[in-house]
Formats: structure tokens, sequence, C-alpha cells
């Protein structure tokens, strides 16, 4: 399952244009927050929530590591994120869920995930489709190069853009591009 | 009380702010739109909301003026299905009270968007 040179491409350039939308540089980095304010999209935790989840519920979401992001499909509508996951998966399963409604997805295959709990999923190539444009609006091809251009490791490139390394060497993947490693790259690559 | 675009109210106010120009020169002057999707939306195709967003700056108005009140389904007749209209980032394998939990914050959440839209009726 691929995706079409087209798709990527206008992914890359949408990853800029957002940016300049938002008076922002092309290699400046763009908070999962800051994107979802500005598409008038809330994103909650449980702990928002508080005032109508049982202590027991807030407990049990909170010690699972089994989720990460929900999207809640109201008007506009609203991602739920697991509020104590690392600042670099908090960006990554945001802006995916982010990519989702931007690329206007709808899931549509209904899943049982549990006795009375039925949720819908994307289909795989949607999926596919959001993980790439989700990575090219938290690493865009233009900061990539400007990294490099200021001599940034990759670790130093993924704390500017706040993603993880595991998706800067996404990003260098997607473009065909390099970057230097440092001692403590390298120790985590390991 | 939720809440959905007004597709109607949308287009009129594109075709009126176009006037005389062309698709492709409206869609220019936009920017970030192509004229083709320009026309699917002034002829009542729901854009996606990056599309939007940049048609409501074009046309100097503020998102929410489009969005209108749908008819609300009382709770009670709606199935779990229904309710839960959610996408999850998840394991495959939920043990049951993970599940139970997440379904509750999803209705907890609808809730909360529901009261907001009251709020702001």
């Amino acid at each position: 399952m691929k995706l079409s040179r087209s798709f990527r491409s206008a992914s890359e350039e949408r990853g800029i244009a957002i940016r300049h939308q938002m008076r922002l540089q092309a290699f400046d980095p763009l908070p999962a927050a800051q994107l979802a304010k500005r598409l008038g999209i809330d994103i909650l935790s449980p702990l928002q929530l508080n005032d109508t989840l049982s202590n027991n519920t807030i407990s049990c979401l909170l010690a699972s590591t089994a989720w990460s992001a929900v999207t809640v499909l109201t008007q506009p509508p609203l991602v739920l994120y697991h509020p104590l996951h690392a600042a670099a998966r908090f960006e990554s399963s945001v802006m995916h869920e982010l990519a989702h409604i931007l690329l206007a997805h709808r899931p549509e295959d209904l899943t049982v995930w549990s006795k009375g709990f039925s949720g819908r999923s994307y289909p795989p190539q949607q999926e596919k489709e959001a993980e790439f444009l989700g990575a090219c609006l938290q690493v865009t091809r233009v900061g990539i190069d400007w990294a490099n251009g200021e001599s940034m490791c990759l670790c130093e490139a993924a704390e500017h853009f706040g993603a993880s390394r595991q998706m800067m060497q996404f990003r260098l993947n997607a473009t065909r591009r390099e970057m230097k490693r440092c001692d403590r790259c390298n120790k985590h690559s390991r | 009380m939720t809440t959905e675009l007004d597709m109607n109210r949308l287009a009129a106010a594109l075709k009126a702010k176009r006037g005389g120009l062309g698709l492709r020169e409206a869609a220019q002057q936009i920017g970030h739109i192509s004229a083709s999707t320009l026309s699917r939306v002034e002829n009542g195709q729901v854009p996606d909301m990056d599309t939007f967003l940049v048609l409501c700056d074009w046309l100097g108005m503020p998102p929410a003026e489009f969005f209108v009140r749908a008819e609300e389904v009382p709770a009670s007749k709606m199935s779990t299905p229904q309710i839960i209209e959610a996408h999850l980032r998840a394991d495959q394998d939920l043990d049951e009270s993970t599940a139970a939990a997440i379904a509750e914050m999803v209705r907890a959440a609808y809730g909360l968007a529901r009261r907001q839209n009251e709020a702001e009726s």
C-alpha cells in the first residue's frame, strides 16, 4: 500500500503552508496544541473531565499504556489525549489525529473494542495517509535542511521540533536526507 | 445539541464574494485551494477543515457563522455505536476495564461538547 507521489508532495507542502498561514517560518516547530487551536479543535485530557468522570475511571485511564488518543467526532471534533505520555509521543499522537481531520477522513469500519463499546477505525490507506501528513506537519523538509544548515545533530533537531528521534528518522527517510549524529543520538539508536 | 455546517450559506457567501471573478482567479486569490475544490464547495460539497478555514479567512467571516444546530437525536434513541463516534488510537487488545473507561471518557466529552454548543447558542 503505497502513497502516491502527489499525495506525498502535497503533504510536504502542507506542512509548510500551514506554518505560513500561522505566521511561522517553514522551519519553526509547530506544536500540535497550537495547530489544534488554529483549527478550532479542543484537545483535552481525562483530567479536564474530572467533574464528570469517576476517580476510578480517571485512574484506569492514566494507568493504561494501551491508548494514546481518541478523536471524538463532534462538530467540531475534539481530541482526547493520554496526559502521562512523553511530550514527543503527545505531539505525534495528537498531530496524527489532526491529520485525519485535515484530510477529512471519516472512520468507517465499526470495531467492537469491548462489550458495550464500539468505535470506528479508519481504513489502512487512510491511516497511512495520516501517518505521513502528521509527520510532515511535525517536521518539514525545509526544517530538516535548516537544521542541517545549523549543524544540528539528529537529537538536537528532534528537540527543536518536539519530535522523537524515531520521527526524525522517519522524516529523514521520507525526504532522503541525512543528519549528523552525536554520541547521544547513536546511544539511543542502539 | 449538535451543530453542522450550513453549506447553503457557505456556498452563497462564496458565490456572492466571487461575483464575476472566474473560479481559477478566485482560487488564486484565496490561496491554498484549487479551482475545482472551490467549485465543489460552491456546489454543496463539505470542505475539509483546512479548506473551510481558508475560505472563512477570505470571506472575512468567522467559522462559527456557518455552524447551525442539527436536530438532536434523543440519547435514549441512540445505540452504543452512534454514541461512540470516535476514533481510538490504541492497541487492539484493550482490556475490558480500560475499554469501559475510554467509553465513559468519550461519553463525557460528548456531553461537554453538547453543553458548550448550548451555551454558545
